[in-house]
């Protein structure tokens, strides 16, 4: 390991003169490289253009005291070092572009020198890991007995330092994009929907359905309008989250509503029930579509009247609470099959907002993985990144089709919480890509049911183009044509099924007319391409 | 490959000399040795930079292996090869003392046929080291009598913490051994006092000559002022006792806020030390003795003192010694009334 230290140029302390008396005076940055226990493989002076003079003077007294000191010179503009702003961006664009090899080298950011601004712009780049490494702070021999002086290390890493960062943590998450969570979201149709959903969140007390694949981030915007409404509509209450998949029998009722002591054996006390607990605040009911019959026209009364009856109670309660529901199923069909009541869904579904998955909102992808290591670095307090070739390594596998992201942004999540953690000093490299992707890869292989569905598809291949025809396909050509049906099927026309069927050729033609390349490719098989109802 | 010998840095005073004694007879005795607790107990624990500049020096002095040099290190390997004569250049960062690397390589250079001319760069006169003039002054001439020569030039002294001394020096091969042989002190021919002045004003050197001429009743002709060139301001008193059959170096550094007169009359007080205890060999001269004596025919000396220094350079010397199959001698201190004889045989 290298030992490395980051220090601007003491224009006051280090400067002392020409003569053989500055020998006599203690100077921070030569002292650095006096310390008879530390040995200072490289030293990055950072100075504006026109201390250069002292500079080498100043390296030219390194080179004696330290023979083996490599000193260079990053020139700075401090033209005005008592600005806060210009010097912050002057070291943070200085740490930006230096290469930190934090496997090969010990950094020591030196935190004497330069004006106090300075020194608290370096505090807090070490802090936030734009710049590496621990704070190095020197100080002077009592009456210049000796003028190396002493030095001490502080390590902001350490847990007695994560309170001032928890702060710094915090004033800097003010003012992000609530709804959002403060993601730079591309996908139009996302973006359109939650500018809406803002307006109605602050609005309307009216409730919310929120439908989308699981993992697609419902729980998460049920929270962010819960904290919208809460600093701009008024809401006083609290938020109760409940899935109703873990809902059954007597428990679901009483979970809900509440019970009298005594209304069913095990009901040994009185129990509020969430609609109670939410009263003046906000319900998330995630998968709705899990809910009891029973339960529904209980809550349908609930959301009416503001009031229930607990079980066992003859007294009605009131609690004045809003609703959101989430659900991953089409509430129509279950509708239709009888398992969900009409009029709730009626009184639910006034403003419904569907959450794309993660596959259908690509472009998405990268802002997400941002905001994920954002996450991930403010709560560890440790900036963590990846290398150039490692994130396009991650994006391509990210975006490819044999990344299914069936789990959507939970995947990701878990995803990016791996290989931060397995990171070494805040770098994601290629070898860490490269092991999460088998890693993805392997948790996302099709599972027996994946096979059987295989079956199916072919079976329904087969009366699609008939026993004959499909007979004399090879297996493989089987396969494909089930992918360009499936893909068919699930698209609204033809020059859609064309971009998901041709997305790497067609990137290479001038003029790409999708749909006539579907037309011909279901033409050889005799099939047409049915409009999706 | 030979056994490793293992080296328990933590004995006697602990400190870098037992490093130095075994890096120098692991050098000229072809052992590889294991140092271990390395400086153990001190508030910095471990290798410190001069140290490491010690090994460095070494190493290249005779190819060796070298495992775990590192700074904070308390467990050393040195696996020493073949020891060539040749040029050598040595640098020493933050004024470490360029006069404990001579003390670490010279004997093993001796040891070759041929004559090597080694550079010094760092310190030359530093507070916890012999300094370049006490080489010169005393240890030249006494290790001359053991068939060891150098020949040495300063350029640029060198005063702690600034460093930036530079001194050269030639080493030839060693002559036949002599039997060494001090146990009494023959009489005081001659003291001279040299006052090293750099940079400082010239009344410095009044001060320290007044003082001297006072306590050691010394004549003007006895104290000779010398300016050297240095980077920075530096001043070092010291005085030659030479007797019919030894020489002894005692010196006093000066320090910024340190009165002049107060160098002069702590090098007045050591001189008076030296002449009353009646010894021949002076507290630094005899573990700087021991190596050469060892490693040359052998001998006896008498000393006042037996200092933590010596003490640990003759347990070290004999641990060495009684794992190596071509040596069989050891050393030993006989006690007689205050004084101290060391034998080799």
């Amino acid at each position: 390991m290298k030992t490395v230290v980051i220090g601007i140029l003491g224009t006051v302390l280090d400067n002392r003169g020409q003569g053989k008396k500055r020998w006599e005076r203690w100077r921070p940055t030569v002292s650095i490289c006096q310390q008879e226990d530390v040995l200072i493989d490289r030293f990055e002076l950072l100075l504006d253009k026109n201390s250069t003079r002292l500079a080498e003077l100043i390296a030219k007294d390194i080179a004696v005291v330290s023979p083996s000191t490599k000193v260079n010179f990053h020139f700075i503009d401090f033209s005005n070092p008592w600005d806060f702003e210009s010097v912050y961006g002057s070291l943070l664009d200085f740490a930006r572009s230096y290469t930190f090899k934090p496997q090969r080298e010990n950094y020591f950011v030196h935190i004497t020198t330069g004006t106090h601004v300075a020194q608290i712009c370096l505090y807090l780049l070490n802090e936030a890991h734009y710049l590496p490494g621990k704070l190095l702070q020197t100080s002077p021999p009592p009456r210049d007995r000796s003028a190396e002086g002493k030095y001490q290390i502080i390590d902001l890493d350490l847990s007695k330092y994560d309170q001032i960062a928890s702060r710094f943590k915090k004033e800097h998450q003010e003012g992000t994009d609530y709804l959002k969570g403060g993601i730079e979201t591309r996908n139009k149709q996302f973006n359109a929907t939650i500018a809406q959903l803002e307006k109605v969140s602050i609005k309307s007390k009216e409730p919310i359905l929120i439908m989308g694949p699981t993992g697609a981030g419902k729980s998460q915007l049920a929270k962010r309008v819960y904290e919208l409404r809460k600093q701009r509509g008024g809401l006083t209450g609290e938020l109760v989250e409940v899935n109703c998949a873990t809902l059954r029998g007597d428990n679901a009722m009483s979970t809900l509503f509440g019970h009298k002591k005594g209304s069913y054996t095990g009901a040994t006390t009185d129990r509020l029930g969430l609609l109670k607990q939410a009263d003046g605040g906000l319900l998330f009911l995630d998968e709705i579509g899990e809910l009891g019959l029973d339960e529904q026209a209980m809550l349908l009364h609930a959301i009416e009247t503001k009031s229930y009856m607990p079980l066992g109670s003859d007294k009605p309660i009131t609690s004045n609470f809003q609703i959101i529901a989430g659900t991953n199923k089409d509430l129509t069909l279950h509708v239709e099959s009888g398992e969900f009541r009409e009029d709730l869904l009626a009184r639910i579904d006034l403003w419904t907002y569907y959450l794309p998955s993660l596959k259908e909102r690509l472009e998405d992808l990268e802002p997400n993985i941002d905001y994920e290591l954002e996450r991930y670095s403010s709560k560890e307090n440790s900036l963590v990144s990846f290398n150039t070739n490692a994130r396009s390594k991650y994006l391509q596998f990210a975006r490819s089709p044999q990344a299914s992201w069936r789990g959507n942004f939970r995947d990701l999540n878990a995803s990016i919480i791996r290989m931060a953690t397995l990171s070494s000093g805040g770098r994601i490299n290629e070898q860490v890509v490269t092991e999460e992707i088998a890693r993805l890869q392997k948790k996302w292989q099709p599972n027996s049911n994946t096979v059987n569905h295989q079956k199916t598809q072919l079976e329904d291949l087969k009366q699609l183009i008939g026993d004959s025809a499909f007979e004399e396909l090879d297996y493989f050509e089987q396969a494909k044509l089930c992918i360009v049906v499936d893909v068919c099927r699930s698209s609204s026309n033809m020059a859609e099924a064309g971009r998901i069927l041709f997305n790497k050729s067609r990137e290479t033609k001038a003029s790409s007319n999708d749909s006539h390349r579907v037309k011909q490719l279901l033409a050889k098989y005799d099939l047409t391409f049915v409009q999706k109802k | 490959m030979d056994k490793i010998l293992l080296i328990d840095g933590s004995l006697g005073e602990g400190g870098g000399q037992i490093l130095r004694t075994s890096l120098t007879l692991a050098m000229c005795l072809k052992i590889p040795i294991t140092i271990n607790n390395i400086r153990a107990g001190r508030p910095k624990p471990g290798l410190m930079r001069q140290h490491l500049a010690c090994i460095y020096a070494a190493k290249e002095v005779c190819s060796a292996k070298v495992v775990n040099a590192e700074l904070g290190s308390q467990s050393v390997t040195f696996i020493p090869g073949d020891i060539t004569a040749g040029k050598f250049h040595f640098s020493v960062g933050s004024a470490g003392s360029t006069t404990l690397i001579f003390q670490t390589i010279f004997l093993a250079l001796t040891q070759t046929n041929e004559i090597s001319d080694v550079t010094f760069e760092g310190g030359t006169h530093n507070p916890f080291a012999p300094s370049y003039d006490y080489l010169i002054e005393c240890f030249k001439p006494m290790v001359e009598k053991l068939g060891y020569k150098f020949d040495a030039h300063l350029e640029n002294a060198g005063y702690y913490p600034a460093g930036g001394g530079l001194w050269r020096c030639r080493i030839y091969p060693k002559e036949s051994s002599k039997v060494l042989s001090l146990t009494t002190r023959e009489k005081i021919k001659k003291i001279h006092a040299t006052v090293n002045i750099s940079n400082l004003k010239h009344n410095i050197f009044e001060r320290e000559k007044n003082v001297l001429k006072e306590q050691l009743d010394l004549r003007d002709n006895q104290i000779t002022e010398k300016n050297l060139n240095s980077i920075r301001a530096g001043n070092a008193v010291g005085i030659t006792i030479e007797s019919g059959n030894a020489i002894e170096y005692v010196e006093s550094l000066g320090a910024k806020g340190l009165a002049a007169e107060k160098v002069a009359r702590e090098v007045a007080g050591k001189t008076r030390e030296y002449i009353k205890n009646n010894t021949p060999v002076g507290e630094y001269l005899s573990d700087q003795l021991i190596l050469p004596m060892l490693l040359g025919n052998d001998g006896e000396f008498v000393t006042s003192n037996i200092s933590s220094h010596l003490k640990t350079n003759i347990d070290t010397a004999n641990k060495v010694l009684k794992e190596n199959k071509i040596y069989s001698k050891t050393l030993r201190i006989e006690q007689t009334n205050a004084k101290y004889k060391i034998i080799c045989e």
